[in-house]
């Protein structure tokens, strides 16, 4: 019995001693961070942005902004911005619009994704990050207006316009002030083309450049230019440019046909003097879709690049033509800036004598530089750029 | 079945020469045996003509009848729970016997060591060996297990009814560096290659004596005792006779914490009888039955090919997480490459954002996976059947066949969970056993049933319900969600989960009819047809013969001889091995002889030495020198030299198993490296399970073919008896060298269009370098040596007749391997044994009990499956037991792991808690 007994003691002893199997078998979570501070509601608190808070809150994307779970990106205009940019009192244009024009116009200062000064490269022509803006909900969920975040130098940009103020940093995002309010695009190429009578001559030679081409085929120019996706860089020539060009291209033609010269150029400007000139049969051997479409396609670039983003130094950009061409060396582009904003700028092609100018007038829909389109940005320049 | 009759027909021809010497029997001589301690009539002892096999039990009065040809005889009476006697009889006068309850320390017989009857204190060898008494009086609920309170045992668990004992390092599921001699017959799956054990084979009340050569142990044994070799006899129905009842019911997972608490029975029953002296027959049966121990690690595994380790994460924070018994989660893509680049396509605005996500990183995202307890049969079932006919063709000389048949549901982990269901192994033995010589053949007929690899089929079953990689299936659907949901500011891991939600929208839930259904499908449906299920009908046939020629040579030395011839036959349909288009044959020849010599009276000197040739591999020796040193009368020093070897298994020669991830495991054989064209075109690939630290080699892989794995072992060793016999002492000091260690090495092949650059670009982005790479386990030779050592101490004292206290402690320890080596050495470096056996107190004795504990410290485990570290161990056993007056019966209360404290004893496998029983047994 004494056994038993001391058997007994053994078994409690060893169950102190040895407390218990140390058995792992749970997953461990990874630690998530929860950053603390400041949320994006709270800067906006700031009287200084009360404008852009009552037009986030108008159009419901406050509560978002509020989220310590999502994360944002806030190009943010303060209220002296939103005074500067509108032609009407601020107060009264938010009480004036209905919360989905301020979704529109909020959310295209909005990007889905926190980001910092030094995650944004001083690559060409920019980085393109969505924003909150959806163009087409029933097309797609994942369609996005884009912004254009770029650096030169220590210089912060957005689209055209120059961060005016030091990152502020936030636990579920990020700001960067602007100093304007930024206007988000609603047309395509094709209508600003299609209406602007300084750019018939265009709009024929893309008609005349896609005959034979349906226009819903995406091979067409007119698909390019009126559908989102692609994304680019329209150099567009006015009319008196294309006069110019056709004007001598064709009386040439003439001279060479044994025309007297005086009488050629008479005949050429004639021929010239309006946009038909395009879908003159007689021109038709000369000027054909295929010639059209290989000079268009010279005056676009496939990204979108904003005058911002030119290069100081001449520098040699690959155009659409590239991509049959790839050794073509494309057009140089070169802008001088004053105060941070492009002062002039030319874009040259590989035949041309001089240098074309770019327009500068930023103007939006009405102006000829940084004319800034759903697929694209758009130059008005006083050449024909031509690449052979 | 024809080739079976075939090959049983040949193995009666001796019959014919051993009739003739069949001799008339001269003396009778008659006595009863008694309780020295209450005088009760003692039924069923064992009464044996001293250096013969003839012998006798005593009827249910005490009285027993034995022939004798001369006088003086000696016959030995021995009945479990009794001291064994010899008595010298010199007349034939009534004989009356008392036996005195309790055992003798030291005095058990083997064979085990030496293949010839000697004491086990003599024995040249370490030797572990439990007597039926030990059985009967352990506190497991299964004899095998008993196995884990023998000094140096490490046991891994992957099942209530798959467990794998080995010694000196090198534990794994079903390992085969461990041989199991069942009743004469090599236990191992010859197609599965794991040891059968607890699964088939004799049935608990049928075990006479179950006998572990720890180490280094082919010299008599054959190939593959490296790590062991485990002997289990069976009870002679001339012996034990009558029938034995033992039921078991008891109760697991009493605390419901990983599943509803569940009913455990085992019932076993034996019948034996002997209807002459010359004809006996028996036959035994066992059933099991539980809800079966499992998996339940739901941590996070970072997997390589079949490397790599436990990582932090959870299925809500890493969307690539890979729980370790958590299958379908294995399947893991880039959403990146797969998906997202395709979308940059279409969406040319979006290419920016695409590009930043994740850093610019891969997403890998891993399918959502089920649990263990899902997927894998909760049933353990085990139903055993044996019989055998013996008939004395000679007065020494029995014949008998023999057949043991099983099948059941368990679990088997070798480079995933495999769910063993519908298992069936049988053997049939005939055999011709006379003291000088036997001669016997049996075949091992395997059939793997409806089993199939758990992770396999729960990926395939996810790819059943909604396909990974197709338009629409499951991964568009991810990474089209994952990327909606940043496009709305939501930060990674909520995009992560709202995209898994949405890609799991309909996925069926565990147990639910649909789940059922589809899983079921995908589980009988054979591998190579793209389902989760094995085929494996491979046999084995072997015959083997010893002889003793001491009768011829005593005069010199004791000899003894033997051979035998092993023929694998893998047929697997294709689903395991390269057999698809017919079955592939594997010969093996072995010899071994064996001359041993008393020099002095003092000194024995023992000379083993065996030849086997295996059809792919070149022929290998294997020799042992032991010697024993008598100190004085019980106080033996022994020494000894083996060495051991296994050929590479029929796995290692001849598996061809794509086990997803685009990782397939190919045998050694030549023929491999044509067929997928690896030569020149795979580069080694090594990940680090420690570190994780991954690297692949910058040339391609220059094959060699792969030879035996062997070890030499020096040993030395004390078995003694002190404090007037009361103790006996047991030491062991050993040291092994392993050479050309079997392993498996990773080839990474890389994908079409992929370069060596891609694989080390992979590397350093921490992508899954099975995405673009193919990758082969190859079975190799590692270089160079790996050193083992080790030492145990084991004390038996009798306190009193009746009162026995065990403790032992023993260590392993693996001391140089090579740098960046897997050695799945797999042993802790201290485990303590120890517990008290009562086998009677109280009034007449009724009353008995015992207490059983093991420790075994933390340790780092190196599988195919899972590489982690096994926490320390700790568990109790105990039981009481109440001997009923009358009807031979005892009654027994007792738990295993009786504090329910859960533990596993290797990572991934079968996590095991208390089991708490209550057993009635009859006339065991």
């Amino acid at each position: 019995m004494q056994f038993f007994k001391i058997s007994i003691i053994a078994s409690i002893v060893s169950l102190v001693l040895i407390s218990c199997n140390k058995l792992d078998y749970e997953a461990v979570p990874i630690t998530q961070e929860t950053p603390g501070g400041q949320t994006l509601e709270t800067i906006l608190n700031d009287a200084s942005y009360s404008f852009f808070k009552s037009a986030a809150t108008k159009a419901g994307i406050l509560p978002k902004l509020a989220n310590a779970e999502l994360k944002h990106t806030i190009f943010l205009p303060n209220d002296n911005a939103f005074r500067a940019s509108l032609p009407v009192d601020p107060a009264a244009f938010i009480a004036g619009s209905s919360p989905e024009t301020l979704a529109g116009l909020i959310g295209y200062h909005i990007m889905p994704q926190k980001i910092s000064s030094a995650s944004i490269p001083a690559k060409f022509p920019n980085f393109f990050y969505p924003s909150l803006v959806n163009p087409s909900p029933a097309a797609s969920n994942l369609l996005r207006l884009n912004l254009f975040p770029s650096k030169r130098g220590s210089s912060l940009y957005v689209n055209n316009y120059p961060v005016s103020g030091a990152e502020i940093n936030a636990s579920n995002g990020a700001v960067f002030p602007i100093p304007y309010l930024l206007q988000p695009p609603t047309q395509m190429y094709l209508q600003r083309i299609a209406a602007d009578t300084s750019l018939s001559y265009l709009h024929a030679a893309i008609l005349r450049a896609d005959s034979g081409v349906v226009a819903q085929n995406s091979s067409s120019i007119v698909w390019l230019m009126s559908n989102f996706g692609p994304d680019f860089t329209l150099f567009a020539p006015t009319n008196t440019a294309f006069r110019t060009l056709l004007t001598g291209a064709i009386a040439q033609a003439l001279i060479a046909r044994g025309t007297a010269p005086a009488t050629a150029l008479a005949q050429a400007a004639a021929l010239a003097a309006t946009p038909g000139v395009f879908s003159e049969p007689t021109l038709f051997p000369v000027l054909t879709a295929a010639t059209i479409k290989g000079i268009l396609f010279y005056h676009i670039l496939p990204v979108r690049a904003f005058s911002v983003n030119l290069p100081n130094t001449a520098t040699a950009v690959p155009t659409l033509i590239n991509q049959a061409v790839p050794v073509h060396p494309g057009v140089t582009l070169t802008a001088a800036f004053a105060s941070g904003q492009v002062a002039a700028a030319t874009v040259k092609g590989l035949m041309n004598a001089t240098a074309s100018n770019i327009l500068i007038n930023p103007t939006p829909g009405t102006g000829s530089s940084d004319q800034n389109y759903v697929n694209g940005v758009l130059y008005k320049i006083d050449q024909v750029l031509m690449p052979q | 079945m024809r080739k079976i009759t075939f090959f049983f027909a040949t193995l009666l021809l001796p019959l014919l020469f051993c009739y003739s010497t069949i001799q008339a029997q001269g003396i009778k001589l008659t006595g009863s045996v008694s309780n020295a301690n209450d005088g009760e009539k003692l039924p069923s002892v064992s009464v044996k003509l001293s250096g013969t096999n003839q012998g006798t039990t005593t009827n249910d009065k005490g009285e027993f009848t034995i022939q004798v040809t001369n006088l003086p005889a000696t016959l030995i009476f021995s009945s479990v729970g009794f001291e064994t006697q010899n008595i010298t009889v010199t007349s034939n006068q009534h004989i009356t016997v008392k036996l005195i309850p309790g055992e003798t320390l030291g005095e058990e017989v083997t064979v085990s060591a030496s293949r010839v009857a000697e004491r086990s204190i003599e024995s040249p060898v370490t030797l572990e060996r439990l007597s039926a008494a030990a059985i009967k009086n352990s506190v497991s609920t299964n004899y095998y297990d008993l196995l884990s309170s023998l000094k140096g045992v490490d046991v891994t668990t992957s099942s209530i009814t798959f467990k794998t004992p080995t010694t000196r390092g090198f534990s794994g599921s079903g390992s085969a560096r461990v041989n199991q001699i069942m009743s004469g017959m090599d236990n191992q799956a010859p197609g599965l290659n794991f040891s059968v054990g607890s699964v088939s084979g004799l049935t608990e009340l049928d075990v006479e004596s179950m006998e572990l050569i720890p180490g280094a142990s082919s010299a008599l044994y054959g190939p593959g005792g490296m790590n062991g070799t485990i002997i289990v006899n069976g009870k002679s129905p001339f012996k034990y006779q009558g029938l034995s009842v033992l039921a078991k019911a008891g109760v697991m997972n009493v605390d419901s914490k990983f599943r509803q608490a569940s009913a455990y029975n085992n019932w076993s029953i034996r019948y034996a009888k002997k209807l002459s002296d010359k004809f006996a027959f028996k036959i035994a049966s066992e059933v099991i039955s539980a809800k079966d121990w499992l998996g339940y690690d739901t941590r996070n595994y970072r997997r390589n090919g079949t490397s790599g380790r436990v990582i932090t994460g959870d299925r809500e924070t890493d969307p690539n997480y890979d729980g370790v018994n958590v299958y379908g989660d294995e399947t893991t893509a880039d959403i990146r490459s797969a998906v997202l680049n395709t979308v940059k396509g279409s969406a040319p605005f979006l290419a920016n954002f695409i590009d930043s996500l994740n850093g610019g990183a891969p997403i890998n995202v891993s399918r959502t996976g089920y649990n263990e307890k899902d997927v894998v049969s909760p049933n353990a079932l085990n139903v055993k059947v044996s019989g055998s006919v013996n008939y004395m063709v000679a007065p020494k000389t029995e014949l008998s066949l023999s057949g043991f048949w099983a099948t059941g549901n368990s679990i088997y982990t070798g480079s995933e969970r495999y769910s063993l269901k519908n298992l069936k192994i049988g053997q049939y033995k005939l055999e011709l056993m006379n003291p000088e010589w036997f001669l016997r053949a049996y075949t091992t007929q395997e059939d793997a049933g409806d089993s199939y690899n758990a992770t396999v089929t729960t990926r395939l079953f996810n790819e059943a319900w909604k396909p990974s990689a197709v338009a629409g299936g499951w991964y568009q659907t991810y990474a089209l969600a994952y990327l909606d949901a940043r496009l709305n500011g939501q930060n990674d891991l909520n995009a992560h989960k709202a995209a898994r939600t949405l890609a799991d929208v309909g996925r069926p839930v565990a147990g639910s009819a649909d789940f059922k259904r589809i899983f079921d499908e995908v589980a009988q449906k054979p591998i190579k047809n793209g389902g989760g299920r094995f085929i494996d009908k491979t046999d084995l046939y072997m015959v083997e013969g010893q002889y003793n020629l001491s009768r011829f040579t005593g005069n010199f030395a004791d000899i003894l001889v033997g051979g035998n011839f092993k023929k694998y036959i893998l047929n697997s349909e294709g689903t395991l091995f390269a057999d698809s288009t017919g079955t592939i044959g594997i010969n093996e020849i072995g010899a071994y002889a064996q001359v041993s010599k008393s020099l002095a009276e003092r000194v024995k000197l023992i000379f083993s030495g065996r030849y086997d040739k295996n059809q792919n591999f070149k022929g290998k020796f294997t020799p042992r020198i032991a010697a024993v040193i008598k100190l004085k009368e019980n106080n033996n020093l022994r020494l000894s030299y083996q060495t051991a070897y296994r050929f590479p298994t029929t796995q290692q020669q001849w598996i061809n198993l794509n086990v997803g991830s685009n990782t397939t495991l190919i045998g050694g054989h030549k023929s491999f490296r044509s067929y997928y064209n690896l030569t020149g075109t795979t580069y080694l690939y090594a990940n680090d399970p420690a570190t994780g630290k991954e690297s692949v080699a910058a040339t391609p892989y220059s094959f060699v073919d792969s030879k035996p794995e062997s070890v030499t072992s020096f040993e030395i060793g004390y078995k003694g008896l002190a404090v007037q016999n009361k103790l006996l002492i047991d030491v062991y000091g050993y040291l092994g060298k392993y050479q050309d260690f079997i392993t498996r090495s990773l080839l990474a092949k890389p994908m079409p269009g992929k370069t060596i650059q891609d694989l080390t670009n992979a590397i350093a982005n921490k992508t899954v370098i099975s995405n673009v790479a193919q990758i082969y386990s190859i079975p190799t030779n590692a270089p160079g040596k790996l050193t083992t050592y080790g030492w145990g101490i084991g004390l038996d004292y009798k306190i009193l007749n009746n009162l026995l206290a065990r403790f032992n402690v023993s260590s392993d320890v693996l001391s140089d391997a090579p740098a960046g080596f897997i050695t799945s050495f797999n042993a802790p470096k201290y485990r303590i044994t120890g517990g008290i056996t009562n086998t009677g107190f109280g009034k007449k004795n009724q009353w008995g009990y015992a207490v059983a504990a093991r420790w075994q410290e933390k340790f780092f485990y190196n599988s195919d499956f899972v590489n982690d570290d096994v926490p320390q161990i700790f568990t109790m056993d105990a039981y009481i037991s109440y001997k009923l007056p009358v009807a031979k019966t005892i009654i027994k209360l007792g738990a295993t792991n009786m504090f329910n404290d859960y533990y596993r004893d290797s990572p991934g496998n079968s996590i095991v808690g208390g089991l708490y029983f209550i057993s009635f047994g009859y006339n065991l």
